[in-house]
């Protein structure tokens, strides 16, 4: 069953005035299904941010449909949104976005105090999630005393946490060392595969190739789309690459 | 070349006048002030005014005051400026200035700054100046012409003032510049905050240091106590503020914090941990803050009540609208009495006046010791002792003249006492004689007042009649005949009269009785022979005295009060912009995390004003605490009306809290705007 189903997205940007007209997204048509892992590529420009906004409910679409569980978010209205992002998405972004004046427990227990969880039921939420994340001994820590792939993998804990039915990342591992970027690729592989869906939109191939499908953006279209198959990590970071040289040098659609 | 970096000054100034614009109207204001201050302290037209002398002396006293608040403003404003604008001199650097370019700039733009603030406040201050004196001489009661005048001392000091404190402004900025290297200039801003640890020992120290001096303010009764605790008091409550401030407000959020059941609810997750941020980066500002309300509050509504009390303090102090004293060497008898009476009469006469009441008081006043039952004269040996008081002897007649009562009869050897709170003891011992107390009474309401002042209070001994009162002199006489070096005594005929006419004529008439009296004492008239040394005091030279006296420090009030408000209403408004940009990044993540606008700008709202009226409030307590030990220095000062103070202190309090609230208004918004237009 398809837990996110996109169709027919378009933003245009005016500019304050009215006088620009920019088409961020033209034609935007793809689903996911539940516990697929898949990741979205584009250069810069190609409209990737946006559509993660719009998917995100940070950002209103021109025209078109964002179904999650067949829900319309479109339609949500401004007072419910953040009450329906809380329960339904969880985040990871590219700079970690966590509050340097929580400690990293604080941090994680953010959205369940937003949800106003009662205290008492947080612990035994929180300490699973932290364990399988490694972080167990650093939640009395605060942000600036660890390391960035210890940070990210904080703000994976707290988008987990919710249990939401889709995780959004937003370049996950574009702040992170090589190391630490396999690391958060290994237990984004390791969630995955205990069911969790997951959407992230990046230009590392190393991090599109441990998705189990690709979506290719240019000039706000999907372009073009690769499925893991049988696959292995090289091949497929192999074949990411072929297809973004194509995607550069301006090859046909669908080769 | 030269020209470039004026460009680049001016540019700069342009694109930061949200901070330049308050700096410079400060540096404009802080001038005017100044300026205004000098110019009327150094007025040449006050010199023939009586009194002013004292207005002169509080108007030095004031200049002084602002001087070295101006310096204090300036510099924070300045430092605040440059930590604002390090990452852009960051930028300059790596674009290839080197740091005497920088300079450059930086001198063009401190320059620009003085010559605009002290341009523009000079101009306002002179054209203020003559309403600012018309003000002045209103509410000192003086009534002197004021010519527009320009004071060229007044300008010479201000703009020598004002170019060493933008020189001095100018060289810090040039040390910061010249330590940092550029890319420390560019990080600075967002290098990350560190958790501020618990001082749990100062916060401790706050308490008790608050404590004690609540303590003193409270409780401290006597003069001599209150002249010497006072700024031990005073004292302990600034360091208390501080320490509190800085080390009570985190110790009592972490306490907060630790409370899991209060800690994780949405209301109070952000809002408490926001409110350990904010206390680390704003303790001392807000404790500064703290400070200057309560200073602003003080000075004007003691001030404020001080000028309206004036009345009630003359009528406390002059028994009728002229006092005649004459000092005998022993007890005037009828005769010398009335001889003195008929002089006042036909004096008055004279000066056209008709008396419409007269009344005459023969008493021995010396100060007393009491210990258990016996009263003894202070020698000197015993000044140090904190238990003097006045002793005032009476006859029967003159008491209850006085007092307008009846006592009943009593013998040669027996004695009426009254004091406050009741002496109670059924005898007296006084130089060695001991009386038997007829009657134990309480002061009357205005002696009353005087006597909680005086250590040992002020005790009346009312004797049956004069020649009850003549033995007693005599040994007192004997007394100060063996101990020549304590002095000597005198019994003191005060007569009171009230009188017809204007003010005016009320100050002639006690001109023609000071003259009638001089002559009189000088020539040895009749009944006058005895007479060791006379006074004549006017109600109405009392009244314009004080008017004078009150009148400039209540002026000085104001102005300082001004003065203060500006320093927290600048503070106020560069911290809302500091935490502004602070808060910025850190709730878009909340937003993102999926906190509803909605719970953000209700998080903003209540750390904000918390922030905001944390320091009031505190200031409200300081005065509830200071109240009772401002009431006894206001007495000191012939202030005896302490619902006139309260009323004094509320109306201020009142005033301050609006003009501060609309602050908070304006300043939330600079803060909204930075935060985001979202919200």
């Amino acid at each position: 069953m398809a837990i996110l189903e996109v169709n027919n997205l378009k933003k245009i940007y005016t500019t304050r005035f009215g006088g620009h007209q920019v088409q961020a997204l033209s034609d935007i048509n793809f689903s996911v299904e539940e516990g697929e892992y898949v990741a979205i590529m584009g250069e810069s420009g190609s409209g990737k941010t946006t559509l993660l906004n719009i998917l995100a409910a940070l950002d209103k679409p021109t025209s078109g449909t964002v179904l999650l569980n067949g829900k319309n978010i479109v339609a949500i209205k401004e007072k419910e949104l953040a009450a329906f992002r809380r329960d339904n998405l969880g985040f990871i972004f590219q700079d970690f976005n966590l509050l340097d004046n929580f400690s990293i427990k604080d941090n994680i227990l953010l959205p369940l105090v937003l949800e106003q969880v009662p205290p008492k039921e947080m612990e035994p939420r929180l300490m699973p999630i932290a364990k399988q994340l490694g972080i167990g001994e650093l939640l009395a820590k605060y942000p600036y005393e660890v390391s960035g792939g210890q940070k990210q993998r904080a703000a994976v804990a707290r988008a987990l946490i919710t249990k939401p039915q889709l995780v959004l990342g937003d370049e996950p591992t574009g702040a992170l060392d090589s190391k630490a970027t396999d690391g958060l690729l290994r237990l984004f592989h390791e969630i995955n595969t205990q069911g969790q869906t997951i959407l992230m939109v990046t230009h590392s191939i190393k991090a599109a190739s441990h998705a189990n499908r690709i979506l290719f953006i240019k000039d706000g279209e999907v372009f073009h789309q690769l499925y893991r198959g049988n696959l292995s990590n090289e091949e497929l970071y192999a074949k990411i690459s072929d297809t973004l040289t194509i995607l550069t040098t301006g090859g046909e659609k669908n080769e | 070349m030269n020209s470039l970096y004026r460009k680049l000054a001016f540019t700069n100034m342009k694109n930061n006048r949200q901070f330049y614009l308050p700096y410079l109207l400060t540096g404009m204001l802080s001038v005017m002030m100044f300026y205004s201050m000098r110019a009327m302290q150094g007025n040449s037209g006050l010199d023939n005014v009586r009194g002013s002398a004292d207005l002169k002396m509080i108007l030095s006293l004031g200049l002084v005051v602002i001087g070295i608040f101006v310096c204090i403003l300036l510099f924070y404003t300045n430092s605040f400026i440059m930590k604002r604008r390090k990452k852009e001199l960051g930028v300059y650097n790596i674009l290839g200035m080197e740091k005497k370019h920088i300079a450059r700039v930086l001198f063009w733009e401190t320059l620009t700054t003085f010559v605009l603030s002290v341009g523009g406040g000079l101009v306002f201050g002179i054209a203020f100046n003559k309403m600012l004196t018309m003000l002045l001489y209103r509410m000192t009661g003086l009534s002197e012409s004021i010519p527009f005048y320009i004071s060229g001392w007044g300008c010479a000091q201000t703009v020598e003032l004002f170019g060493l404190i933008y020189l001095a402004t100018l060289f810090y900025n040039f040390m910061q510049v010249k330590l940092a290297n550029p890319m420390e200039l560019l990080r600075s801003g967002n290098t990350g905050e560190r958790e501020p640890k618990t001082k749990l020992l100062l916060a401790i120290l706050g308490v008790i240091c608050l404590a004690a001096g609540y303590y003193i303010a409270i409780t401290t009764e006597d003069i001599m106590g209150v002249l010497s605790l006072f700024f031990v008091a005073v004292l302990l409550v600034i360091v208390g503020t501080y320490a509190l401030f800085i080390a009570g407000s985190i110790a009592f959020l972490k306490l907060l914090r630790s409370n899991k059941n209060y800690y994780y609810q949405t209301k109070h997750f952000t809002t408490v941990s926001g409110m350990i941020y904010r206390m680390k980066q704003n303790a001392v500002g807000l404790a500064n803050i703290c400070i200057l309300s309560t200073m602003v509050l003080v000075m004007v509504s003691t001030t404020v009540s001080m000028y309206v009390g004036v009345g009630d303090s003359i009528e406390m102090n002059y028994a009728g609208d002229v006092v005649v004293s004459l000092n005998y060497h022993g007890v005037p008898d009828e005769k010398t009495r009335s001889a003195a009476l008929d002089e006042v009469k036909g004096s008055i006469r004279e000066s056209g006046r008709v008396i419409t009441n007269i009344k005459g008081t023969a008493s021995i006043s010396t100060a007393v010791v009491r210990e258990g039952n016996e009263l003894s004269i202070v020698r000197d040996e015993m000044l140090q002792s904190s238990e003097i008081g006045m002793a005032a002897i009476l006859t029967k007649a003159d008491y209850e003249a006085l007092e307008e009562t009846t006592l009943q009869e009593f013998g040669e050897d027996e004695i009426v006492v009254a004091a406050s709170p009741v002496y109670g003891e059924d005898s007296l011992v006084f130089l060695g004689t001991e009386y038997r107390v007829a009657e134990n009474r309480k002061l009357a309401n205005a002696d009353a007042m005087y006597s909680s002042l005086l250590p040992g209070g002020v005790i009346y001994l009312v004797v049956s009649d004069d020649e009850a009162l003549a033995v007693l002199y005599e040994k007192m006489a004997a007394f100060y005949e063996k101990n020549p070096e304590e002095g000597s005594c005198s019994v003191a005929y005060e007569m009171a009269v009230d009188m017809d006419g204007t003010a005016e004529e009320k100050k002639d008439c006690a001109w023609n009785i000071r003259e009638r009296m001089s002559s009189l004492t000088d020539s040895g008239a009749a009944g006058f022979l005895n007479v060791s040394g006379y006074g004549v005091r006017s109600k109405q030279e009392g009244y314009e005295d004080y008017m004078t006296l009150n009148g400039s420090f209540f002026f000085l009030g104001l102005f300082l009060g001004l003065m203060f408000l500006l320093v927290t209403v600048l503070i106020m408004y560069y911290k809302q912009i500091s935490e502004g940009y602070e808060d910025k990044e850190r709730f878009a993540i909340m937003e993102k995390v999926g906190m509803s606008s909605k719970e953000v700008k209700a998080a903003i709202g209540s750390q904000v004003r918390t922030v905001f009226f944390l320091p009031i409030v505190m200031a409200a307590i300081h005065l509830a605490a200071a109240f009772p030990m401002l009431s006894r220095l206001l007495a000191m000062l012939s202030l005896y009306n302490k619902s006139l103070f309260a009323l004094c202190l509320l109306a201020t309090l009142l005033v301050f809290g609006v003009i501060y609230f609309i602050v908070f208004k304006v300043t939330s918004k600079t803060y909204y705007r930075i935060v985001g237009e979202q919200f």
